[in-house]
């Protein structure tokens, strides 16, 4: 009971950071809703990648996010540029070649995603096989010197 | 002794001769079987530094020669015993094998009896004082002063030097056998002449003066009184008449001789005559008369297969010769009512309760053996057609075993401990009682251990000090200590049809007792199940008696155990250390050394980092199969492998470049509002 008590009282913590962070986000995306708006809209590849992302750690995301930001960020200081309110924003996100970018980064980091994982997961693969191979040359070697009772 | 006991030197085969070191010379095409004890062969020799005639006695094993006498012999100033030249191995090549030889100065030709059939020298009354009596005498009290008993003193063993009418009595040798080996039932007390010959033991200069007075009384008489007699009619006309009634007869002897006689032919042990007191007789000092006869006679006598026995050690005689009978006879009141009638021996009548109640119901032969050792307490311990004495066991195991005849009955004597039953009825009249019984109760703990060094073998070498090794392996060598074994299996290595095993149960038990060092300590490699383990054993064992005694090269046994030694570098676990052990062991087989052998198998830290070694690689095996049960495991989801981190490279290059884009970007812009 006592460890279940104990168990019990340390998530709060985290439980509460998280609600203070996503509190303080909500606050400063209200403070800033032109550029909320111009990122949701932008970021929309991201937030969706991070949706549907069921492996464990999540990596899709930050992988098509990062590229998606950057091709965001010419969106966000244009905006900046034509004064941060609501109507430019609109006006923004409402540009197909301003989204084609943001999107376009997007695609970049679902191409790395897509495309790096198995050519790294085949490296992997192969450094086992060898790996394989030399513990059976070098159990083979034991075997010969040192006898069956070696095993 | 050892230096005695090698061959003095490597006897070299002539001509017609063979050496005994640099001077003596034995002569294989000149028999003289006139001088040749029982079992043993005699042959002309000549001593080159001498003028006079020797001629040498070669023994072989069963006889049992008196090797540990041979220092105090030779050391014996004295006329009238026949002079020992030399004594050592011989190859002796006419028959292929070796020999102990015994090398003396030549007898005169006449002796006091040609042989045991035949009429004796008769010496007159007048003559016989310094003829016969005042020579041997002197001889046995020098025996007596260096602790020996010469067990070979009868009739045909005494020779007679000079002229006709002025005879002096020379003592012929007694060395060439075990005491009383070869001895007449008529030269032996009673109780000794019903044993064995092989089991009457080594006895005391009482038994020497018994047998002297004998020869005293035929040459006196003239007569063999041996003519148409048994030996067991001889001893039974002993305990019947008494030994003085039987060999003097009706003769009148002088009241000295008679006096003399009289002593040493008593046939009660505490009255028979010692050395000290035929001396004080010789010096004219006159002695307490003795009693003729010593056993106590029945009033009325006891009726057994027909025959009518006046006293207790003739009924035990009769009583081992018929064991089932007299088994029938003792279960009946009869037997006891005539004891108790007529001997009133409280002590008698105890023991044979005491054996009535232990054997009562048991096996026939071992009541009638606890019976006879009750009636006669004096006699031998007769068992199953055995007939020894506790100190008679060493020499009849050596000629049983010599003659490959069956020990069982020894075996059984042993452990059924009629010894102890006999010792503890005469405890304080025998000397060291409880030494023998310590020791009798080691051999019977040795027979109850099967494992090579005990067993009959170790009971042979522990109770006969004298015995050579009895091995079958080694039978055409006379091999006295460890050293000499070694030597002899050097030449047993080179025939074909040698054993597979260096060392057998003779051998091991043979070492372990003459030099417990020398095996004792690798006796738990040598019995051990593991082939590799005993020749281990033999290598450490014969390893320790190359250096112990120094015996030089021996580039058979060398030969032979680098072969075995092959078997023995599986004890290594690691193969290539194996082959190259293997290799070094070829190159070392014909140096003689076995230690060098030794070490190539057995060296201590080469077995020990050996077996580190291979820990260690037990280990590692262990840790490469666990991580290929690892990878495989991984392998199988082949789906996912690698993926975990194909993500992450992702996501850290996407990561990368997104920020270098970004940075790019920013220096851009910034670059652009500057201009």
């Amino acid at each position: 009971m006592a460890g279940a008590k104990k168990g019990g009282s340390s998530p709060k913590k985290p439980v509460w950071a998280i609600r203070m962070l996503l509190f303080m986000l909500l606050v400063t995306a209200i403070i800033f809703l032109a550029s909320t708006i111009v990122l949701i809209v932008c970021l929309i590849p991201a937030i969706v990648s991070a949706l549907l992302d069921h492996h464990r750690p999540k990596t899709a995301w930050i992988t098509i996010g990062a590229m998606n930001l950057a091709g965001a960020l010419p969106a966000l200081f244009n905006l900046w540029q034509m004064g941060h309110n609501k109507a430019a924003a609109l006006e923004i996100v409402t540009t197909p070649s301003v989204l084609l970018v943001a999107y376009s980064g997007a695609a970049v980091g679902f191409g790395l995603y897509h495309y790096m994982t198995p050519l790294v997961a085949g490296v992997v693969v192969g450094k086992n096989r060898k790996r394989l191979k030399e513990i059976e040359k070098r159990s083979q070697e034991l075997v010969r010197r040192w006898g069956d009772d070696v095993k | 002794m050892d230096s005695t006991a090698q061959p003095q030197a490597a006897a070299r085969p002539a001509e017609d001769k063979i050496l005994m070191g640099e001077d003596i010379e034995i002569y294989p095409s000149r028999p003289l079987p006139d001088l040749a004890p029982s079992g043993a062969q005699a042959f002309a020799a000549k001593d080159r530094r001498l003028v006079s005639d020797q001629f040498a006695i070669l023994c072989g094993r069963a006889t049992v020669p008196r090797i540990t006498s041979i220092g105090s012999y030779r050391n014996i100033k004295n006329p009238n015993i026949l002079k020992l030249h030399g004594a050592g191995v011989l190859d002796w090549t006419p028959e292929g094998r070796q020999r102990f030889a015994l090398v003396f100065e030549k007898p005169p030709a006449r002796r006091l009896m040609d042989a045991m059939g035949v009429t004796p020298v008769h010496i007159s009354e007048d003559k016989i004082m310094a003829a016969l009596i005042q020579p041997v005498l002197s001889v046995l009290y020098d025996l007596h002063l260096i602790d020996m008993v010469h067990g070979a003193i009868n009739s045909t063993n005494i020779f007679l030097s000079g002229a006709e009418g002025s005879e002096v009595a020379v003592v012929g040798e007694c060395l060439s056998g075990a005491p009383s080996l070869r001895q007449h039932a008529l030269f032996e007390p009673p109780e000794r002449a019903m044993a064995q010959e092989t089991g009457r033991g080594i006895g005391t200069n009482k038994d020497d003066l018994y047998a002297f007075g004998v020869c005293v009384a035929l040459a006196i008489r003239g007569e063999n009184l041996m003519a148409g007699l048994t030996q067991e009619e001889i001893v039974y006309r002993k305990l019947s008449e008494g030994t003085y009634s039987m060999v003097i007869g009706r003769e009148r002897m002088p009241t000295g001789i008679s006096e003399f006689l009289r002593g040493v032919l008593s046939d009660d042990v505490s009255q028979r005559w010692d050395i000290e007191e035929a001396m004080r007789w010789l010096e004219g000092r006159r002695l307490s008369p003795k009693q003729p006869r010593a056993n106590t006679r029945a009033a009325r006598p006891f009726v057994f297969r027909d025959e009518k026995y006046w006293d207790l050690r003739s009924v035990a005689a009769a009583f081992t010769r018929n064991v089932s009978e007299a088994a029938s006879v003792i279960e009946q009141d009869q037997f006891d009512l005539w004891i108790k009638r007529n001997f009133e021996d409280g002590t008698l009548e105890k023991h044979l309760e005491d054996i009535w109640d232990r054997e009562g119901s048991g096996n026939r032969e071992r009541l009638v053996t606890g019976i006879s050792m009750a009636l006669d307490p004096i006699g031998p311990v007769r068992y199953k057609g055995a007939a020894l004495f506790p100190s008679g066991l060493g020499n009849a195991l050596a000629d049983a075993m010599a003659r490959d005849d069956d020990l069982q009955v020894y075996g059984e004597i042993i452990l059924n401990q009629f010894f102890p039953t006999w010792i503890n009825y005469r405890f304080e009249e025998i000397p060291d009682a409880s030494g023998q019984l310590s020791a009798l109760e080691k051999c019977r703990n040795y027979l109850a251990q099967k494992m090579p060094g005990y067993g009959m073998e170790r009971v042979l070498y522990t109770l006969n000090k004298e015995c050579v090794c009895m091995s079958p392996v080694v039978r055409n060598h006379f091999v006295m200590s460890p050293g000499s074994l070694l030597r002899a299996l050097d030449a047993v290595a080179s025939l074909p049809g040698r054993p597979d095993m260096v060392l057998d149960r003779h051998m091991i038990a043979f070492i372990s007792v003459r030099e417990p060092k020398m095996v004792d300590p690798y006796l738990g490699y040598i019995t051990s199940p593991l082939r590799a383990n005993q020749i281990i054993g033999y290598l450490r064992c014969l390893s320790a008696i190359q250096r112990r005694f120094e015996t030089g090269p021996v580039p058979g046994v060398s030969a032979w155990m680098s072969e075995m030694a092959l078997e023995a570098v599986i004890r290594f676990n690691d193969k290539d250390l194996q082959e190259e052990v293997k290799k070094k062991l070829e190159a070392v087989k014909g140096m003689g050394s076995i230690h060098a052998i030794l070490e190539l198998v057995d060296d201590s830290r080469t077995v020990q980092e050996d077996a580190q070694k291979f820990n260690r690689a037990r280990a590692e095996y262990a840790a490469l199969q666990s991580e290929k049960a690892k990878i495989m495991r991984v392998l199988g989801q082949k789906r996912y492998v690698g993926h975990a981190t194909g993500r992450q490279v992702a996501m850290l290059v996407s990561a990368v470049i997104s920020a270098i884009s970004i940075l790019a970007y920013l220096v851009y812009l910034f670059a652009g509002m500057v201009n």
